[in-house]
């Protein structure tokens, strides 16, 4: 990586409530990579995301995107929350527009719409656009969710989680389709932080996994994902590489979680004197 | 069968429940009535007149009662609208700024529970017309409820709407219109609503003493009168309007937050 990086988080530590969440993590991230943030929960995981959204200030450290200081949201950032991306009172189609109000003023009211019903297709929700969130299955509303962040045309996607409250085979559906859109974007790929807790979907979509270590959360591993491109769920899954990967993961996540088990065990036997 | 359809036919058979219903409990209201005076003269014959003495007075006096009803809006709709609004944007205004909201609220909490109609004698006294003073009086009635629970609205607005709109960053008018009043809007319709209430309560108590028209006028003046085949016809038709007015903001309601049932 010689030229600059896109995200830059440069000994970044954050602490709430006296609680000390993140510890001194330095992290580069180059454009069009495709990150994966894994760990045990109460890692910090999602803080890192929030952090790098913007969404929370660090308490020491910094995060800089395209070289400059994080200060607040931006839209050059497109978000998406575990179950709730969209506001519930209007209909995906309305919703989609509103972020595109926001990420893309020079368009027309008309050019907007169209823009919403093309990744309302693009997703697989082609005849849905006027339907509430509320009205939609959950993986379905994820899939809006996504079309939304691709709408605002953000070189950078944040996602929280965004399979989490789905069922095995939803979930499976929606790996897929995001590998799709993303490997689709060809050399203008997005820049991906996309936070999990599992293993496989890590594996499955990213080019790097990060795993985040416990108490506080720090990275404890930095692994590079070679499987080969375009990939599918089919082809990934069952290689040999994956497999070897999968193992390595499992065995990061395991000591991470055995010294969490380690360190609250310490933190009970100290308060119990 | 869809779901869709399911809950539909549902709805559709509850409708029919419900109208079927309270069709048999007013019938069976009325006929207790009519036994009680028309065939039984149980009750006071002066005071409780038979349906034979109320329905033909409602008929005779009709044009009477429907320019009683128009003064009245002309006295309601104002002095509501005027409160509904006053009070969710001063609900608004201070809930979306912590501190000042600090400052208010223990001036909010003392005055919100003065009734408005203590409220009367200073009203009449300070103000120039009876419209006025009434005006006001209903408006502060609709006013406080309303700004109450539109501050309760803003505090209740969930945590990831609020993040939702910081990463779109949206800002000012639009961050009222798209995300705080909308979210706002379950508290602020619970608040219009006893404001509604209140408003028709205070509207009657106003008319029945100062006004020279109006519903509550009509009922008060034949009172006086002891005509009490057409105060009971005023009172009769008072409650359609109030019952139409509740029923046409239940519509609005069940409009405006389809969405809080959808999710």
């Amino acid at each position: 990586m010689n030229e600059t990086p896109l995200i830059e988080l440069r000994d970044l530590s954050f602490s709430h409530t006296g609680e000390q969440t993140l510890a001194h993590i330095s992290l580069s991230v180059a454009a069009s990579e495709f990150i994966a943030i894994i760990g045990p929960s109460g890692c910090g995981k999602s803080t890192l995301l929030r952090l790098v959204g913007g969404l929370l200030t660090p308490s020491s450290g910094e995060v800089l995107v395209g070289g400059k200081p994080v200060a607040g949201p931006g839209l050059d950032r497109a978000m998406v929350f575990q179950d709730y991306s969209l506001f519930p009172w209007s209909n995906c189609q309305d919703n989609i527009v509103l972020a595109l109000e926001q990420a893309r003023p020079d368009l027309s009211r008309a050019e907007r719409r169209q823009i919403a019903d093309d990744y309302l297709t693009m997703v697989g929700l082609a005849n849905s656009g006027r339907k509430l969130p509320g009205e939609l299955s959950g993986g379905m509303r994820q899939r809006a969710a996504i079309a939304r962040a691709l709408a605002m045309n953000s070189p950078i996607l944040l996602m929280d989680e965004p399979f989490g409250a789905l069922d095995a085979i939803t979930r499976a559906r929606q790996q897929d389709m995001l590998l799709e859109i993303w490997q689709a974007g060809g050399s203008l790929k997005k820049t991906v932080l996309f936070v999990t807790h599992d293993v496989d979907e890590a594996l499955i979509l990213a080019s790097r996994v990060i795993v985040l270590g416990v108490c506080p959360g720090h990275v404890a591993a930095d692994i590079p994902v070679d499987l080969p491109r375009p990939r599918s769920r089919g082809n990934s899954v069952a290689s040999r590489e994956f497999r070897e990967l999968r193992e390595r993961l499992l065995q990061e996540l395991d000591s991470a979680v055995a010294r969490q088990l380690e360190a609250a065990q310490e933190n009970q036997e100290g308060s119990g004197i | 069968m869809t779901r869709k359809e399911f809950e539909l036919r549902q709805a559709k058979r509850d409708r029919k429940i419900a109208v079927i219903g309270a069709t048999v409990v007013f019938a069976a209201l009325i006929a207790l009535y009519a036994v009680l005076t028309d065939l039984t003269h149980a009750l006071d014959p002066v005071l409780f007149p038979g349906l034979g003495v109320i329905l033909p007075e409602m008929v005779s006096s009709a044009p009477e009662l429907f320019k009683g009803f128009l003064y009245s809006m002309r006295l309601l709709i104002p002095s509501l609208a005027a409160g509904i609004l006053a009070g969710v944007a001063c609900g608004l205004a201070v809930g979306m700024h912590p501190k000042v909201k600090l400052v208010l609220m223990p001036l909010f909490r003392a005055l919100n529970p003065v009734p408005p109609t203590m409220l009367i004698p200073y009203a009449i006294a300070v103000l120039p017309s009876f419209w006025l003073s009434s005006a006001v009086i209903i408006f502060l009635g609709v006013f406080w409820p309303v700004l109450m629970s539109t501050l309760h609205g803003v505090v209740m607005l969930e945590p990831r709407w609020i993040d939702n709109a910081r990463c779109l960053q949206l800002t000012g008018r639009k961050l009222v219109f798209k995300v705080i009043l909308p979210g706002a809007m379950p508290q602020i319709f619970a608040g219009v609503g006893s404001g509604l209430i209140f408003s028709f309560i205070l509207l009657t108590v106003a008319e029945m003493f100062g006004a020279k028209a109006g519903m509550g006028f009509y009922v008060q003046y034949y009172a006086d009168f002891a005509e009490y085949g057409k105060v009971l016809g005023g009172i009769i038709f008072l409650s359609a309007v109030v019952i139409l007015l509740m029923t046409i903001f239940d519509r609005i309601q069940r409009r405006v937050l389809y969405w809080t049932n959808k999710r």
